[in-house]
């Protein structure tokens, strides 16, 4: 009995914690696609290794008034942003929560071709080859349970 | 294909990070921290221009535009831009906007201050050095700094007043937004003023308006028997008469392709109340990847005073910008054109047509330098190279 109750509350403990990772994943999402979809419309896409977390809050409350953000869209891109701070350099991606299919994959891999066609030693940074490997090294450690979901 | 695996390669990286931001971001409040913050952002740039025809001349010029930023939390911001730059003998500086921004509801913004009108898009979004993708601003919207195009139609619009904004995603791919504002709105310029030596955008006469001395240089005028007036923007803060300016700006947009937006004013610029002052603006703008394509068209009507009557001068202008990136590099095309003003069926001021080719050398994804040479019938030609960068 005292099994059956442990198996039931790890399941329960299990689920929640899914349900939190995924709220967080998706916001993560979102904010990439918003990220995307509405800073490139006037500027080529930032580096969130530019400033810090701090700054981020600020810059995103006079993005919101200057692009017509709607405070969800805002603080979604706030999050991206933030989270995607400090880890070796910053990844910049579009569609992270659902990868885009059909034409939108076409015209998500032209922006993406364009962001990496940069010159040498002006490539962005969150597309550095340290990046890919900081966060191979991430995954790598997650897998091995090195590394854990708080 | 190499493309298709670097695709692959950063969605399923991005996957993972969505994984390891949720772990970081676990037991951590979303809500920004509620302590302020000031952050200095902002933009500058060098630039060379020449004429290459008739005399030789050519010139530098420098600009710096200090974006101030402070919050109070997530819910209040104060911001500001200052712009530095280089005028003649003179250095000037202009206040472009020092607006408080209320955010404490989701889909709506109240501003209250002096703000970048929201009439069409370059003036709000893309007048930036490090934006513009060429170093002068399109005919409609003069700008002082940074790259003047001399005889335009508007200023950059900028007024002190409030605004209301409005943004509402319809579905995941459609979005729409709103803005409404008051502001003092444009003023009769009488005599002199402006004529400080400060050629500072706030002080730019609206150049279609111009027939006096207080004409935007470069402007060809026709003969024309109307003595139409000078009107200003920003010119004072101090308001010429009781009406405010009305206006606003209505925005479609569809995923990151495809941006559609209108935009009108309606003010009265004399003393009297009688002399309206109207403008009406069609943007729109289609990316695919790193082709981009922009447009913009205004109409701008004008009442003024002739003999024993009222009259209307109209004149319109568009421009198109086509821009491609490839790898590092950027050609720019636009054509800019202003139509001929007219009263009645008379041309009242002769229009004018650019054509400006350039290409950007992009150093990093915010510091372009950039090289255009301008075409325009019976003027000489032009060039110029511009080095910019945000910060």
């Amino acid at each position: 009995m005292k099994t059956l109750v442990s198996i039931v509350l790890a399941g329960v403990a299990v689920l929640l914690a899914a349900g939190e990772l995924t709220s967080q994943t998706s916001a993560v999402g979102e904010g990439a696609r918003v990220y995307a979809e509405n800073c490139s419309r006037c500027h080529n896409l930032r580096s969130p290794a530019e400033r810090d977390n701090r700054d981020w809050v600020t810059i995103m409350l006079h993005m919101r008034a200057r692009a017509n953000l709607t405070k969800s869209e805002a603080n979604a891109v706030r999050v991206f942003v933030q989270a995607t701070n400090g880890i070796g350099d910053s990844p910049v991606t579009s569609g992270a929560q659902a990868p885009p299919s059909g034409d939108e994959q076409d015209g998500y891999e032209e922006m993406l071709e364009a962001t990496l066609a940069f010159p040498v030693g002006a490539q962005p940074s969150f597309l550095s080859d340290e990046l890919v490997a900081s966060l191979d090294r991430y995954l790598n450690e997650l897998r091995m349970g090195r590394r854990f979901v708080r | 294909m190499k493309t298709r695996r670097v695709v692959e390669r950063v969605l399923g990286l991005a996957a993972a990070l969505s994984v390891t931001a949720a772990a970081a971001l676990s037991g951590q409040d979303a809500a920004p921290s509620p302590t302020a913050n000031l952050v200095l952002a902002g933009y500058g740039s060098a630039a060379w221009g020449a004429q290459t025809q008739g005399e030789f001349r050519n010139e530098f010029s420098a600009s710096i535009s200090p974006v101030l930023l402070y919050d109070f939390g997530s819910d209040l911001l104060f911001e500001s831009e200052l712009e530095f730059g280089l005028s003649g003998e003179l250095t000037t500086t202009t206040l472009e906007y020092a607006q408080l921004d209320y955010m404490g509801f989701e889909s709506v913004v109240l501003v209250a201050g002096k703000f970048l009108l929201p009439f069409g898009v370059f003036g709000e979004r893309i007048h930036p050095t490090w934006i513009n993708k060429l170093p002068t601003a399109p005919l409609l919207y003069g700008h002082a700094h940074g790259g003047v195009a001399e005889g335009s139609l508007l200023p950059v619009l900028s007024d002190a007043g409030g605004m209301f904004r409005w943004a509402q995603p319809v579905g995941s791919r459609l979005r729409l937004d709103l803005s409404l504002y008051v502001t003092q709105g444009p003023k009769l310029v009488e005599g002199d003023e402006g004529d400080d030596g400060h050629v500072h955008e706030s002080l730019v006469a609206v150049p279609a308006l111009a027939e006096s001395a207080d004409a935007t240089p470069g402007q060809v005028a026709a003969a024309s028997s109307y003595d139409v007036p000078s009107v200003g923007f920003g010119v004072s803060f101090a308001d010429n008469n009781k009406n405010k300016m009305f206006g606003g700006r209505f925005g479609v947009a569809i995923g990151g392709t495809f941006e559609a937006y209108a935009s009108a004013f309606h003010a009265r610029y004399d003393p009297g109340n009688f002399l309206d002052y109207n403008g009406f603006g069609l943007s729109v703008e289609w990316r695919r990847g790193p082709f981009e394509v922009r447009s913009e068209g205004v109409l701008v009507q004008q009442e003024f005073e002739a003999t024993a009557t009222f009259e209307r001068m109209n004149q319109a202008g568009y421009y198109i910008q086509l821009a491609r990136r490839f790898g590092g590099f950027e050609p720019v095309v636009r054509w800019d054109q202003l139509l001929d003003a007219k009263v009645q069926s008379e041309v009242a001021k002769t229009g004018r047509d650019i054509l400006s080719l350039g290409v950007n050398y992009w150093m990093s994804p915010t510091s372009p330098i950039k090289l255009a040479y301008e075409f325009e019938q019976d003027q000489s030609d032009r060039f110029s190279l511009q080095w910019a960068m945000g910060f």
